[in-house]
């Protein structure tokens, strides 16, 4: 499979590449920062956002993921991209926050919270039913264990081939394909017992 | 599933699988009912996924990040701010929270326009019984960010975190001294009472209070 959007630019890019990026940003470089942020901020908020169920949660994932990237990234020693740091950084303080919240059961609804991830470039009739759809699917990803739910977040809202996604959860590449494997069955169950087809998507 | 099927059916979905295999699932597919029923499920699944719209990062998260990236980087080149918030918040631990928050703002003086205020959010109960990523806290840094009295902010964990002694141990910080912390801000204001009212604008006082200390 191939890496997906949003990937650190090929090496003959004319687009600055993330460690050069993040070096830079750590010295002060506002530009750089907002660079990373541009290209990564989308991603890391939809794990979180959808790791966490819990739109506050979520942003508050974020943030955090980012400036710790700013504090820790003098250790970053280039031994896996900076997407898959940020991204482990992401699903540590997720579960950082779910286990928080589990200790307190006060989960929010998922679909509740997810129900602003409509995309604003569509029109208004096919925002509703993308919204529709979305908060749908967020509630059967919601349902999934922890490991397969890591697997889908990262392959899908934030664009990881294999070999990304096995470095940032520290897996096996064959352990990836099960987990999605397994994940797969089981949301196409979901869906199908919700009455969606593919024609709908 | 058979094993040659299952083997090769996310190479299937993503397109990149070899002809020579694609031909054999699809012959195994055509003659076994619960196989297609099954992957069909998967081809939901998948191209439910591969439609989906993740969420963009909110406009105001995205500010709320820069600023406090910009915060951060003024730090480093002005590191007397940080020193000053740092010494306050030695001092409050010292002292006792309770003391400070009811007799300093009494007697406050007045200060000049863009004065800045430090902030401190402390809770109610600790641990908090709710987690500390709460709603409202975004929006209220975007409102005063609009009126230019936003300076940074930062949230603290949940840990009780510890206190280095005037002789160099390291020690758990206890509730009673200042461990009920969850975070900070620093706003511009006029005087004591225009960051109060900014306070009770925003959504910490359904959480705790909050100890106002001008800054030098």
């Amino acid at each position: 499979m191939s890496e997906a959007h949003g990937d650190p630019p090929h090496p003959n890019s004319p687009e600055p590449r993330d460690d050069a990026l993040l070096a830079a940003a750590i010295r002060g470089d506002a530009d750089a920062f907002r660079t990373l942020l541009g290209r990564h901020g989308a991603r890391v908020h939809a794990c979180a956002l959808h790791l966490t169920g819990d739109g506050a949660a979520a942003e508050e994932v974020t943030h955090d993921a980012f400036l710790a990237l700013l504090r820790g990234g003098r250790d970053f020693r280039g031994d896996a991209s900076v997407v898959t740091w940020l991204l482990r950084i992401t699903l540590n303080r997720a579960r950082d926050h779910l286990r928080a919240e589990r200790r307190r059961s006060a989960r929010l609804d998922t679909e509740v919270t997810v129900s602003h991830i409509a995309d604003g470039r569509a029109g208004p009739d096919e925002q509703l039913a993308q919204r529709e759809r979305n908060d749908c699917l967020a509630a059967v990803i919601a349902t999934l264990p922890e490991d397969m739910r890591q697997v889908i977040v990262l392959r899908f809202a934030a664009g990881l081939g294999y070999g990304a996604i096995a470095e940032t959860l520290g897996v096996p590449a064959g352990s990836v394909a099960s987990r999605l494997h397994r994940a797969l069955r089981r949301i196409g169950d979901r869906l199908a017992e919700r009455g969606l087809t593919r024609e709908m998507f | 599933m058979p094993p040659h099927v299952n083997q090769h059916a996310l190479a299937w979905l993503e397109g990149t699988l070899e002809d020579a295999h694609r031909e054999r699932i699809e012959e195994h597919l055509a003659d076994c009912e619960d196989c297609r029923q099954e992957f069909e499920r998967m081809r939901l699944a998948w191209e439910a996924l591969a439609n989906w719209s993740p969420p963009r990062l909110p406009r105001a998260l995205e500010e709320r990040i820069l600023r406090a990236q910009n915060l951060r980087t003024r730090g480093m080149r002005r590191p007397a701010l940080l020193r000053i918030a740092a010494m306050a918040l030695l001092a409050i631990t010292c002292t006792g929270v309770g003391w400070w928050a009811g007799a300093r703002s009494a007697r406050a003086p007045s200060s000049p326009a863009g004065t800045q205020f430090l902030l401190l959010l402390e809770e109610a109960q600790w641990p908090p019984p709710a987690p500390l990523a709460r709603a409202g806290y975004g929006e209220w840094a975007r409102q005063l960010s609009e009126r230019n009295q936003y300076v940074g902010a930062e949230k603290l964990t949940e840990e009780s975190g510890f206190r280095v002694s005037q002789d160099g141990r390291m020690q758990p910080a206890a509730r009673a001294t200042g461990a009920a912390l969850s975070g900070w801000y620093i706003v511009r204001a006029a005087s004591y009472e225009e960051a109060a009212a900014l306070v009770r604008e925003g959504p910490h006082l359904r959480h705790g209070s909050v100890l106002i200390r001008q800054i030098e």
